[in-house]
This record gives C-alpha cells, sequence and structure tokens, in this order.
C-alpha cells in the first residue's frame, strides 16, 4: 500500500472544503488550515463565545458537514513565520487545495512558482470563481453567483415567473467535486512526469457541462430556453402535485402513451381521463393546465408516500418531495445505510450526507469529526513539523498559532 | 492525437448510455484515458436520440448533446445479447483496467456481465456502476425522470413560492453530478488498485448524490429542527441578502454573502442611511429585513443594466452577477477570453461549441479532443488491434449480427 496522500486544504466556505473532505472520505490525510484572524465563514455569522461559554463556531451544521475526517489547524498567514510553516508543510505535502481569490493567495505568497521550488512534485488545484485569467478574474462569487454565470438560475424557476436560485448553490459541490476530479487527475500527472503540476479550475467553466443542453440548444440552433418551472417540453402531465396534509407534495411524470394508461389504471379509469384528446403525448401537452387541474383534486385527497407507491407499481414515474426531514425517515436511503451519525464534542450526535460514491472493498469510515478550532494544532506543527514545546508556546505568545480564533475581525 | 495526458494508459471499457455514465467516461476520456464505448449495433446507445439535434433534425448522428457527452471515445458496435457478443466484450475487458456501467441494477447479471463475470476474466478490474437509486434498497427499480430525481434528492421541496407548489431546478445536472462522483470514485480506485493490486466495485447513486450535495436542510433538520420554507425569489428564507431581482434588461443576482458586502452594495447604491444601520450589518438581523432590503435595491436596479450593474458592484468586491440566458454565457467575454468553450465535429459532420474540460493545467491552452463517434466507427480497429481479430473473424461475427 503506497502513502496515503498527504493534502494541505486552504480552504473555506462549501467548495473547497468539499473537494478536500472527499479525499479525506477516501483516506488522506487532510491538514485543513485556518488563521486566528480568518476562520473558515462557514463556521458562522455569531462566533463570539456565549455566556455560558456556548461556541457557536464550533456547531455551524454546515462546516461540520464538509470537514469531517480532517485534522485542523490555525496558523496565521499574515505573519512572515506563519507563511514559512505553511511553506514547510507543503514541502512534506502531496496536494495543496486553495480556493481564496488569486489576489489573496499572491499577496501571502502562495503560489506555485514559489511553491514548486519548496516541493517540485507538488499538486497544486486553485478554484478561484472565474479562473486564474481573465478580465473579471478577480470578480469574487460565491455558488449562487457562478451557478447564474453558468446560466443554470436563468433557466430555473416557474413558467410563469422570476429566475430563481437552486435551493443549494449548486455552483459549490460542483466546483468541489471538479477540484477533487482535479487533484485526482494531478497526482496521475505527477506520477507520470515526476513533477508538480498547477490546475486552474474556474467554478463557472466547470459548471457549463451541468447546463449542456441548453447552452447547446443555443450554440447549435440559436436559440435560449425558457424557464419551464414543473413542466417538460414534451411529457404530460408532468409536475408537481399537493396530497393530504401539510405541504406534502408527489412529483409525477407520464413519460409516454403507455404509461399514460397505467396512470389512468391507478386512478380507477374515470371518467375525464376518457376523452381521446389525452391518448397522445401531443393532446397531453395541449390540454396541461386542464390535466393538472384534474390530477390535483384527485392527489388532495392521497397519501403521498403511499401514491408513489401505488404510481411505481404501476411502472410510472413518481417521487415524494423530500425535505429535510423526510430525507431522515426515506426507508429506502434507511435500507441503503445511507445518511452517517457523527459526534463532534461540542454537538453531540447529529446526521450527515453518507459517502459518495461507495467502495466495495475499501470503504470509507468516519474517523474523526470536523475539527474543532486549531484542535490538531499540536499533532501537525509538533508531530509532524517537529517542533518543540517551546516553540509552539512562542508561536501561540505571538498569536501566529493559536486555538481560539480572534474576534470580531471575521464579522467584518 | 496521441499526444500524453495525465490519465493516458488507462484503458476503460464504456458500457454506458445517455447522460450520467458517459459524462463519467468523457471525463475520463478527455483527460487521456483510453475509452472504448461498447455501443448496440442497431442506432447506437440512447445518449443519440437526446436533443438539442443539429438543424433541428432529431436523426442519427445528429444529437449536439451526444456530440459533447462522447468526445474522445472510440465506439464499437456489439449486441450484448449474443453470446459471442458478450465474448467479444468479455476479450476487451480482460485488457482493460476500468468498466463503467449505468444499466438499470441487475441489467449486467442478466447478461453474464455481472462482477464476478468481470472477476472472473479480470481479477484486477475496476467497476463502476452508476444508477438512480442505488443496487439494493426499495426503490432500487423505480422509474425516474429528472424531476422526480430532483423531488427525491431533496433539492425541489425549499424552491419556489410558499403558495405554489415547490418548482424544481431546471436541467438535469443530478445526472451529470453522478457521472461526476464516478469519475472521481474511479480515479481513487485505479489509484489503491496501482498501490495493492486488489481491484473493487464502485457505486454511485444519483439520488445520494443529490442528497450529499444538498445539505442545507436536513443536517440543519437534524441540529436544531429546522425546516426551511420556500422563500420565493430568495435563495433561503434567512438569507435576503441573497436573491434575484428584476432590473432595466432582465435580472441580476445579488449574492452579498458576508456582513461587509451588504454594507458596500448599500454604499453603493447610495444608501447611507441603511449602510449604517447596525439591522444591515448582521446576518441574523439582516433576515429580518428582507422587505426594506428589497425595495431599497429594486428602484435602484429598476433604471440600469445587468451588466452594468455586475461591473459596477464587481469593482467594489460585491459578488453580484447578471441572470444570463444561454446566449449571453456564451458570449460573455471572460469565458471567450479564456477560450472555455471549444468547437468539435460532428459525427456526422458539422460542428458544435461545447464547453471545454472543466479544468487545465496553468498557463497551458485548453485541451483538444476527439470527435465522438459514429455507431461502430472503431469496431475494425479496436477488435483487430487489441484482440488481434482477423478479417474472417470480423466478417464472421459480423454475419452473426454480434457485431456491426
Amino acid at each position: 500500500m503506497t502513502q496515503p496522500l498527504r493534502v494541505v486544504d486552504l480552504t473555506n466556505g462549501w467548495a473547497g472544503p468539499l473537494a478536500t473532505c472527499l479525499l479525506a472520505d477516501f483516506g488522506a490525510e487532510v491538514i485543513k488550515v485556518e488563521s486566528p484572524s480568518h476562520m473558515d465563514w462557514w463556521r458562522g455569522a455569531a462566533p463570539e463565545v456565549t455566556e455560558d461559554g456556548g461556541r457557536p463556531y464550533e456547531q455551524s451544521p454546515m462546516f461540520n458537514t464538509v470537514n469531517r475526517n480532517k485534522y485542523g489547524i490555525a496558523l496565521e498567514l499574515t505573519h512572515p513565520r506563519g507563511r514559512e510553516l505553511f511553506r514547510d508543510l507543503v514541502r512534506i505535502s502531496d496536494v495543496l487545495v486553495a480556493n481564496y481569490p488569486p489576489r489573496s493567495l499572491r499577496k501571502f505568497g502562495i503560489e506555485f512558482d514559489t511553491l514548486k521550488a519548496v516541493n517540485p512534485q507538488l499538486v497544486m488545484v486553485t478554484l478561484p470563481a472565474f479562473g486564474n485569467s481573465g478580465p473579471e478574474s478577480e470578480y469574487l462569487g460565491f455558488g449562487t453567483t457562478t451557478e447564474a454565470m453558468a446560466g443554470i438560475t436563468g433557466v430555473s424557476g416557474y413558467e410563469d415567473g422570476p429566475p430563481q436560485m437552486l435551493s443549494n448553490a449548486i455552483g459549490d459541490p460542483v466546483s468541489a467535486l471538479n477540484a477533487c476530479f482535479a487533484a485526482l487527475v494531478g497526482t496521475f500527472e505527477q506520477e507520470r512526469r515526476a513533477a508538480g503540476v498547477s490546475i486552474d479550475l474556474s467554478h463557472v467553466e466547470g459548471l457549463l457541462p451541468f447546463n449542456a443542453a441548453a447552452l447547446l440548444e443555443y450554440t447549435i440552433n440559436g436559440r435560449s430556453q425558457e424557464r419551464l418551472g414543473n413542466r417538460h417540453p414534451t411529457m404530460a402531465p408532468h409536475g408537481c402535485y399537493p396530497c393530504q396534509g401539510e405541504d406534502e407534495w408527489l412529483t409525477l411524470a407520464v413519460t409516454s402513451d403507455e404509461d399514460w394508461r397505467s396512470f389512468c389504471h391507478v386512478l380507477g379509469n374515470p371518467e375525464w381521463t376518457q376523452n381521446g384528446q389525452f391518448d397522445t403525448a401531443q393532446g397531453r401537452k395541449a390540454a396541461e393546465d386542464e390535466l393538472d387541474q384534474y390530477i390535483s383534486v384527485w392527489t388532495q385527497e392521497q397519501e403521498a408516500t403511499a401514491l408513489m407507491e401505488r404510481l411505481q407499481e404501476a411502472g410510472v414515474a413518481a417521487g415524494v418531495v423530500l425535505s429535510g426531514a423526510g430525507v431522515l425517515s426515506d426507508p429506502h436511503l434507511a435500507a441503503r445505510e445511507f445518511l452517517l451519525t457523527i459526534e463532534k464534542e461540542e454537538t453531540g450526535p447529529h446526521f450527515y450526507p453518507g459517502f459518495v460514491p461507495r467502495f466495495s472493498d475499501t470503504p470509507s469510515v468516519v474517523r474523526r469529526p470536523a475539527p474543532s478550532f486549531g484542535k490538531h494544532n499540536e499533532r501537525i506543527f509538533g508531530s509532524l513539523l517537529g517542533l518543540s514545546k517551546e516553540e509552539m508556546q512562542r508561536l501561540s505568545d505571538e498569536g501566529i498559532i493559536s486555538t481560539e480564533p480572534l474576534f470580531p475581525a471575521l464579522t467584518r | 492525437m496521441s499526444l500524453e495526458r495525465a490519465l493516458s494508459g488507462i484503458r476503460v471499457i464504456d458500457l454506458t448510455h445517455y447522460i450520467a455514465g458517459p459524462y463519467c467516461t468523457k471525463l475520463l476520456g478527455d483527460y487521456g484515458a483510453e475509452v472504448i464505448k461498447i455501443e448496440p449495433p442497431a442506432g447506437g446507445e440512447g445518449g443519440r436520440t437526446l436533443p438539442p439535434f443539429f438543424d433541428d433534425q432529431p436523426e442519427q448522428e445528429k444529437s449536439g448533446l451526444f456530440c459533447f457527452l462522447n468526445t474522445s471515445k472510440q465506439s464499437v458496435a456489439v449486441d450484448l445479447t449474443s453470446q459471442s457478443g458478450r465474448e467479444v466484450v468479455l476479450g476487451l475487458i480482460e485488457r482493460a483496467d476500468v468498466v463503467v456501467e449505468n444499466f438499470r441494477p441487475g441489467t449486467l447479471e442478466r447478461l453474464g456481465l455481472g462482477q464476478e463475470a468481470l472477476r472472473a476474466v479480470n481479477p484486477r478490474v475496476v467497476s463502476v456502476a452508476i444508477s438512480n437509486f442505488g443496487a439494493s434498497g426499495p426503490y432500487r427499480d423505480y422509474r425516474t425522470t429528472d424531476s422526480v430525481a430532483f423531488a427525491l434528492g431533496s433539492w425541489t421541496y425549499p424552491m419556489g413560492e410558499l403558495d405554489r407548489p415547490p418548482v424544481q431546478p431546471g436541467g438535469a445536472f443530478g445526472q451529470y453530478l453522478a457521472g461526476l462522483y464516478a469519475a472521481i470514485g474511479t480515479l481513487q480506485a485505479v489509484r489503491n488498485r496501482n498501490a495493492t493490486h486488489a481491484a473493487q466495485h464502485v457505486e454511485v447513486s444519483i439520488q445520494e448524490a443529490l442528497i450529499a450535495t444538498s445539505l442545507y436542510d436536513f443536517v440543519a433538520f437534524s441540529y436544531s429542527g429546522f425546516v426551511r420554507q420556500r422563500s420565493g425569489k430568495q435563495f433561503h428564507a434567512a438569507f435576503p441578502n441573497l436573491v434575484t431581482l428584476p432590473c432595466a434588461d432582465g435580472y441580476v443576482g445579488v449574492h452579498a454573502g458576508l456582513p461587509h458586502q451588504i454594507v458596500a452594495l448599500l454604499e453603493l447604491i447610495e444608501r447611507p442611511d441603511l449602510a449604517g444601520d447596525p439591522r444591515f450589518q448582521n446576518i441574523t438581523t439582516l433576515a429580518l429585513c428582507a422587505e426594506e432590503l428589497h425595495g431599497a435595491l429594486i428602484p435602484w436596479m429598476r433604471d440600469r443594466k445587468k451588466w452594468d450593474i455586475y461591473h459596477a458592484a464587481q469593482a467594489r468586491g460585491i459578488p453580484l452577477s447578471p441572470i444570463p440566458s444561454a446566449q449571453e454565457v456564451v458570449e460573455w467575454v471572460q469565458l471567450k477570453e479564456r477560450q472555455a468553450f471549444i468547437e468539435v465535429e460532428g459525427p456526422g459532420g458539422g460542428t458544435v461549441t461545447i464547453p471545454g474540460p472543466p479544468s487545465r493545467e496553468s498557463e497551458q491552452p485548453i485541451l483538444r479532443l476527439r470527435r465522438a463517434p459514429r455507431v461502430g466507427e472503431h469496431t475494425t480497429s479496436v477488435l483487430g488491434e487489441k484482440l488481434g481479430y482477423s478479417n474472417a473473424d470480423l466478417q464472421h461475427l459480423r454475419a452473426a449480427g454480434a457485431i456491426h
């Protein structure tokens, strides 16, 4: 077995941390670097220690999700000695992932040309929102920004309403996956050439494939797509229908004329379905509003899960609209033991997303929860970099390493 | 195209169709893996029927989406339901590093190409399976569409207006997500295999891929019982500072996620009164000021154009974007300058402009890609070169309908 990868993780928010989280799940030794003056902003907006000594910045569900299985250190990169220690870490690592804007990285000397001198084998992945070059490379973006710039927000939302940001800022997780893939590709390149490699990953460019059909509709036929809401260009019925109970919904799609007959059968073939116009997709599409009304009247009397099961049994595509609570009680996810329970000292046990992908012979495991701020300073600076206790004390006294974030700098 | 690339030397037998599987093998191929795509002789795989089409003609070799999803691949047309076709494929698998498939669970087993059969011919082969709900569990055989995947993947519930049904996200990205996860899993499994000589099976469920990327809801619910309600144009009920708003020529997206960015935005729109108001400087209290915030922004946006607003805001360090159409994305100067879109030929002639590979080596131009293949375009060359089949062998197999 080769040594697991050692990864220096200079990232914050969602995209960067999830990229290295995947590598950590695969067994890499990931060292997450925060600064006393600049903790990961995903730790939350209410950072102060509470009156009863609670630490809200250790209790962010989002931060704790994407930083599991990592070691965490807090190192002041604004200080020359901090930057020196950072380079010492890079020297003994395989991969560096950094998602700060190009400008900030330059300021701290975190550039491939500099780091290559320290570690000629380094795989360095930087993932600025818009890429490392071009007239707008210094522009700022979050996941919702890059999602918009890839054209995805523009095609999301009701057919008669404004564009709608996606519920989960698709730009972030996709950039995370792209960065993880790029890092792994980089390790193959590193091995093949016995040399380091610097990879430039623009969030927006990595997102374009996820909107390929709409983009190609323009590049091939010159059309920009309209928003369709829950509807489909050719299938009908195709929508999201109310069910019994409060805010319970079922999504269903009739994909063919055969599906339509199965669907009517589940309904008990009421009279309104016997309209010959509905026998063809074209006819159903033309009468979509009318169909949706009929179907809604019927679904309102049904329990969503039971209706999904009946429709699926008849071969009709249908799925309940799962809320966060629904995810936790979904029988399929439970049968597949998808969700993980991870216990962190400051939060107790909670549910988190499981491992994707799943490996038959080397399954990922939870080795540790997301690190508390500066939790592994001693392990990394002492055991790994070989600093003495006195030296670490001195660094701590000078504020170069820390286990307490500085406030209120981060809310500014 | 003999240029050495990062994944050169990895041979992938591609038993995939439509989007999720082909996107996985495209990624591997675009970075240098040798991808041999196995397709049914009659018409090829289903992805060849996906819109948009060249000249709006839904004909064979005219799918633009197929052109995009199948760059860097060779096509070998084999009938997997015939005994000799199966043997051809097993022969290829014997000499491969990776097999990727996205059939419905159980299909390959029925065809005699299950994991055991693969291991029997090649104990070192990494097998990768992508499916809608995974190979186990009560939804295993459920039928799905993108809309159903988004619903059961928990992306739909928080989207839309409170007094209307939830609205699904646009596009088909659940399938792309799963393909990308599978490409990652493939590389990790090959790395392990290279180190330990032990191959393994890699599984990706589209539902799990969607849930693993939707963490604003169920993890928060686990912590606090919080259920996010639909909040229309806002990204999240608690974040009025992430919102789409109308402007003179369309819409802009406000993405001022951090307190100092909100202050800068209020200064930009010449509302120093609000910029100085402590309620607007803290994300928690800002959540209660949605109407005031939007009420201040909307009149200012109304007289200005989206790209002007974008540049003005970004010049002050405020994350803000236009909401571009497909045309505007393709024509956006930042992407043009970086040559993010590339041209490839279509298998039936013509050229198509597609997004280039997601990442690149710094300072390097974007990779040139081999165009998507015609059905069976490489049957003769691949079976001749890799398996040593003679012309007579090939003729025999053709006559039996096993290959084309």
